[in-house]
């Protein structure tokens, strides 16, 4: 998640258009808001026109704390895929 | 406007930030789609799933609160159920009776402790709800 948002903000749906079936409609937002949550993602509301009906939509972008989450856990899951050989 | 009844049900079972950051973005994204036929279903499921989540997350912190105050529940619960309990023992009639005289046969027993279990639930409810965290509040969001 935190690699499609990296390129730049983007919407709940978007998302999903974007990772090819891996995230699901039904538990995006609820993802999205316990990363929120967890300062992984920021978050803002859309800028709207004067008299828009409907809630306003909200754009996900990932926080350098979030950034830096992730790449720890590259570093971690590259280093427990590697063999014992190899590790050294 | 689609998703309005199910805005009403988010505000009103949903702490504000909880209903700002998981349920609102979905009704939102529902909103601008407005799509039809099997793509509007699929878009009230996501929608009910993400209220499960969201109203999951929020009992949750929820009761990570209320165990905060777990001292101060047990204390209340205490009080509730030994009052209720002395209560039942009173006008039950085994009070005025001699202990010797009474029958303790199973069936007493398992009548006692079942009564003593449901006081304690029903005064471990009380107290809980005295100790229910209230509404969450952060920004206004605007009506729909």
């Amino acid at each position: 998640m935190l690699d499609l948002l990296e390129s730049s903000e983007r919407y709940g749906l978007e998302l999903v258009d974007a990772s090819a079936g891996r995230l699901k409609r039904g538990s995006i937002y609820v993802t999205l808001g316990r990363m929120e949550a967890k300062g992984f993602v920021a978050s803002r509301q859309e800028d709207r026109a004067p008299g828009a009906i409907g809630l306003p939509r909200r754009l996900y972008r990932p926080t350098a704390y979030g950034l830096k989450v992730r790449d720890a856990y590259r570093l971690l899951r590259d280093a427990l895929a590697l063999k014992p050989a190899e590790a050294k | 406007m689609p998703g309005r009844w199910l805005s009403r049900i988010g505000r009103w079972m949903l702490h504000t930030d909880t209903f700002a950051l998981m349920l609102s973005p979905a009704i939102a994204d529902f909103q601008f789609e407005t799509p039809t036929g099997i793509a509007r279903a699929c878009h009230y499921y996501a929608i009910v799933r993400a209220l499960v989540g969201a109203l999951r997350f929020d009992i949750c912190g929820d009761l990570a609160t209320l165990a905060e105050d777990i001292g101060a529940i047990t204390v209340l619960t205490t009080i509730q159920a030994s009052y209720y309990a002395f209560m039942l023992v009173l006008f039950s009639g085994l009070g005025t009776e001699r202990v010797s005289t009474l029958d303790v046969g199973s069936d007493l027993v398992t009548r006692i402790v079942s009564y003593v279990l449901v006081i304690c639930a029903v005064c471990l409810l009380t107290s809980s709800a005295c100790f229910w965290p209230p509404r969450r509040t952060c920004q206004s969001q605007p009506e729909d």
